[in-house]
């Protein structure tokens, strides 16, 4: 889609309000003590957490596949992708699925809160100061209030590298 | 023209999708013509006119669509296929290899066209390609005329009507002098006439013969109308005067002798015959047709014209011979057809003569003479037995259905081009319909209801018709007939064999079973491995055939056929075959094999042949006869799930078969239970299912299990291990062993429970998991749980990886 190209005028106007709805918004989960936000434009649903079905030869953060309406989605712990404990899911467990590139992919998360405008003036790159791996997944914290969401990279969190080869890294 | 919309893209595309098709079927036609120049020094003149269609629509579409390189290319082969045509030429081998080179570039210029739109930058190969084909046409022609030249003009657009209106007007002039438009058209055309003129002009015309039938269907109502009469005459005028502008002749013609019979009745009290109706909406249909030729870029043509005139001619004779003939003015009418049948008769010789001398206007007068060919010998016998009415009346019955006829063969498959994308995702759909089907009629929840659900059984039954009508029909969409890849190899067949100096007859069976369009993609190279063994290594030099007792011309079959739920394919050569010993020695010195071999079957020593390591080297090959990419082609078959067997007698010839499901995306699966999760596995691979006794059980120091069924060593594959997953059974004689097959290897799966028997759906992991060992895919069970489909071959492997002991046994075993 070109957006230089000025002939259809009315067709951009949708395009530009699409974009205008969905920028700046972030939907925000919790992982223990702390929120996170996601760009809104990948997230495609919620869902409760449901029957997943393991996979051999996978990574333990790979849960599996769930079945979406037909559709075979595989399904990662974003609590085991970022080495947090592990937790037994409850109701409040749920399923963010996400598009990237074309690919659905869900992450289970400990519940969801809340869509939120976090401006781009609000945002603030990731301290380096600690040599921490898990910030690998970060794009930026975001100010809100007297809160700081923590937003995330979801090509890093979704495809990145494991978190124990990226410590194996920085702890030689 | 420019291609910035993509509307014009998409005719584009459609164009060169279309060329790609013509070329598909040229190039066998070429082979078919050589071979019967071979036989009795002249081609098939069906073959190299329809070789000679081919490439004149291929220029016709280029020249409108502005390709240049393309139009000029296909004019000169077209050139030189008139000649043979015309049989001014004999058809020699060195012009089929020019030809079928020519096709060879034509492919590559619309490789290129189809990603940038534009067939320029070949020039070079272009020029080559184009003093080739204008040395051969010189050649034929012998008056050494330029054709070099005049190369450019194939490259005008629209330089066709020009050339049209050069022959008819001998005719128009001498049948109405009056009509003034005509004489002007000439100059006319060289104004650009742009697609969106031709375009304006097909929708006007439209309307206009729409029109025009409406007034003739009045008149077969109220002949005595003299109003619909004028007003039908006017329709064909203003469409022949909109003809003549843009110098369709053939349109403008045939229009004009409707016209002027309409014209007749017009000033004449006489009532226009039923009859005449009737053949005037016949000339309709065939102006449509032609209409319908300039919507696909081509130039409207009405090849049976001449035919078709002379039979409007005969028709008013007859209808006025019938009236009564007491009226003066009878006479005179019926004179007045017999002279513009005379007219017509003499204008057909004038265009024959210019078609001789005018070598620009070849092309196009040649379509006149096909329509010109057909009705001479009627127009003959007309002349001859002009005054005898009746007898007259069968021949023209006779002439009326020869030009009905014609235009039926180019009559096209009512057909849509739709994006494969699209196809892919309708049956995606009807997958997911599938499922979501069988997730209603055996929903947990209905177990609850007590009541009668006689209703609700019927609907669902009916559901469940539907939604399998529908799969059916989206699979069958995705069919495609093995025609096309099959004629391509006819060309390969020929270059190998004049390569390797050998003499092959190439037969095809079957060409018209369908399978599915990942089927086609995937065999094509596997074909051409076949064949090329086939011919290099299979089939011998004539003279060791005819030291052999065996014919000179080696025989190789290509037949497709469907048999059970597969297709299989295939490949019979005559040759000499493939020699075991050779094959055992050759393994050996590869390492391939290791102990004695004589027990081993001739099937399992032929399957050698598809070892990796088997046929790179070269001297294999000439020992053995065979093994040149014959891993790709297992590789190939199996990725769609297909088999290759081989049969060979030593001395007799050799056989290659291709087993290929029908379906790729459906497979007869066996859920079977370990623990709580369930497995697909394919049917086809499963051998047998048993529950075994403690004293067939035999554990090796590191802890593998062996059963031993029948005096065949099975080793066992605990499914729960490999999946880390709590069984209910951890003995194997509490649970069931699945023992199952994969190219020869054998393995017994431990599981908990077979469960039933279905018709699965097969789904991809997603693409973020990509390939697991021992997972081929899954599939999405009635009450919507996911169920992983077996990799009974990469379960096999691993089996035999995690004990080497094992896989030392099981191979020796699979020795002896």
């Amino acid at each position: 889609m070109q957006k230089s190209s000025s002939i259809d005028n009315d067709l951009l106007d949708v395009e530009y309000v699409e974009e205008d709805t969905q920028k700046d918004k972030f939907l925000t989960f919790r992982l223990g003590e702390e929120e996170y936000g996601l760009e809104i434009r990948n997230v495609i649903e919620i869902i409760g957490i449901q029957r997943v079905t393991d996979l051999p030869d996978t990574p333990k953060y790979v849960r599996g596949v769930i079945n979406l309406r037909g559709k075979v989605v595989p399904v990662i712990d974003v609590r085991l992708r970022f080495g947090m404990a592990e937790k037994e899911y409850n109701e409040r467990t749920c399923i963010v699925v996400v598009n990237l590139n074309e690919m659905l992919v869900g992450l289970i998360v400990d519940s969801v809160s809340e869509v939120i405008d976090i401006p781009a003036g609000d945002i603030e790159t990731p301290p380096t100061m600690k040599k921490s791996a898990k910030n690998h997944f970060l794009s930026g914290l975001g100010k809100v209030g007297d809160t700081v969401k923590i937003l995330l990279d979801l090509d890093q969190l979704v495809q990145g590298e494991d978190i124990e080869q990226i410590l194996e890294v920085a702890n030689v | 023209m420019s291609l910035e919309h993509n509307e014009n893209i998409e005719i584009l595309l459609g164009f060169l999708e279309e060329c790609q098709e013509d070329l598909d079927e040229a190039e066998p036609l070429f082979i078919e013509c050589e071979n019967s120049t071979r036989n009795d020094g002249k081609p098939d003149s069906d073959t190299i006119n329809t070789i000679f269609r081919l490439f004149h629509s291929m220029k016709g579409g280029a020249g409108f669509l502005d390709l240049t390189t393309i139009s000029s290319i296909t004019h000169d082969a077209e050139t030189l296929l008139d000649l043979f045509r015309k049989g001014e030429g004999s058809l020699k081998s060195e012009h089929i290899d020019l030809l079928t080179n020519t096709c060879d570039l034509l492919r590559e210029i619309i490789h290129q066209t189809v990603t940038t739109y534009d067939d320029s930058g070949f020039e070079v190969e272009v020029k080559k390609m184009k003093a080739r084909l204008g040395k051969a046409i010189s050649e034929i022609h012998g008056t050494g005329k330029s054709l070099v030249e005049k190369q450019g003009d194939a490259t005008e657009k629209l330089s066709n009507p020009v050339i049209h209106d050069a022959e008819p007007e001998p005719e128009v002039d001498s049948e109405l002098p009056a009509n003034e438009s005509n004489n002007s058209s000439a100059s006319l055309t060289e104004l650009a006439i742009t697609p969106e003129i031709v375009e304006q002009f097909v929708s006007e015309a439209e309307q206009l013969l729409d029109d025009a039938e409406q007034y003739l269907l009045g008149l077969e109502k109220n002949p005595a109308d003299r109003d619909l009469v004028t007003k039908a005459f006017r329709s064909f005028h203003s469409f022949k005067g909109n003809c003549g502008f843009l110098g369709f002749a053939d349109l403008e013609s045939i229009s004009h002798a409707a016209e002027s019979v309409l014209d007749q009745f017009r000033e004449q009290d006489s009532v226009i015959h039923e009859k005449l109706i009737s053949t005037l909406l016949e000339f309709l249909d065939f102006i449509r047709t032609a209409l319908s030729q300039l919507s696909a870029g081509k130039t409207p043509s009405i090849p049976a014209l001449p035919g078709l005139k002379t039979y409007l001619a005969a028709v008013v004779q007859e209808c006025n011979s019938t009236e009564d003939t007491s009226e003066s003015d009878e006479h005179s009418d019926f004179k007045e057809v017999a002279d513009s049948l005379d007219d017509t008769m003499q204008s057909e010789k004038l265009k024959t003569d210019l078609a001789s001398h005018e070598m620009e206007t070849k092309d196009d007068v040649q379509l006149l003479q096909s329509g010109n060919n057909s009705s001479k010998n009627t127009d003959d016998s007309i002349e001859t037995d002009k005054q005898s009415t009746l007898k007259e009346n069968n021949i023209l019955r006779q002439d009326k259905k020869k030009p009905l006829e014609q235009p039926k063969q180019h009559k096209q498959y009512q057909t849509i081009r739709v994006d494969v994308e699209k196809l892919d995702r309708l049956l995606d759909l009807v997958g997911e319909l599938v499922i979501a089907e069988v997730m209603v009629s055996q929903n947990p929840d209905l177990k609850g209801i007590t009541h009668s659900m006689d209703r609700f059984d019927k609907a669902v039954m009916q559901l469940d018709k539907i939604t399998r009508d529908l799969q059916d029909i989206a699979n069958s969409i995705r069919m495609i007939p093995l025609s096309g890849t099959f004629k391509r190899m006819v060309r390969l067949v020929r270059d190998l064999s004049h390569k390797a100096g050998k003499k092959v007859e190439f037969e095809i069976l079957g060409e018209e079973t369908e399978v599915d369009k990942t089927v086609i993609e995937q065999i094509a190279d596997p074909l051409v491995h076949i064949i090329r063994n086939s011919i290099d290594h299979g089939i011998e030099k004539p003279e060791d055939r005819l030291a052999a007792g065996k014919a000179e011309v080696g025989k190789l079959t290509l037949e497709a056929e469907y048999i059970g739920g597969e297709v299989w394919i295939r490949i019979r050569d005559d040759g000499k075959g493939l020699k075991r010993e050779a094959l055992i020695e050759r393994a050996r010195e590869k390492g391939l094999l290791d102990n004695d071999c004589s027990e081993m079957s001739d099937l399992q020593v032929f399957q050698l042949i598809f070892q990796p390591g088997f046929s790179t080297a070269k001297e294999v090959t000439d020992i053995s006869g065979r093994g040149v990419g014959m891993d790709v082609v297992r590789k190939n078959i199996e990725s769609i799930r297909g088999k290759v067997d081989v049969q060979s007698e030593s001395g007799k010839g050799t056989e290659i078969i291709l087993r290929i499901p029908l379906t790729l995306a459906i497979i007869d699966g066996m859920i079977i239970r370990v623990g709580n999760l369930r497995f697909t596995m394919p049917l086809t691979s499963i051998r047998e299912s048993l529950q075994v006794r403690k004293d067939i059980i035999t554990v090796t120091p590191d802890g593998q299990e062996i059963l031993k069924i029948r005096n065949e060593l099975i080793p066992v594959v605990r499914l729960h291990e490999l999946f880390e997953i709590e069984p209910t059974n951890t003995t194997l004689e509490s649970g069931i062993i699945t023992i199952v097959e994969n190219e020869g290897r054998v393995a017994g799966l431990f599981v908990d429970e077979l469960l039933e028997q279905q018709q699965i759906v097969i789904k991809g992991l997603s693409s973020y998991i990509g390939k697991l060992e021992c997972v081929s895919g899954c599939t999405i069970l009635g009450d919507g749980d996911i169920s992983l489909i077996l990799d009974i071959r990469g379960i096999i492997e691993q089996a035999q990886v995690s004990s080497r002991n094992m896989a030392k046994l099981a191979t020796s075993y699979e020795m002896n």
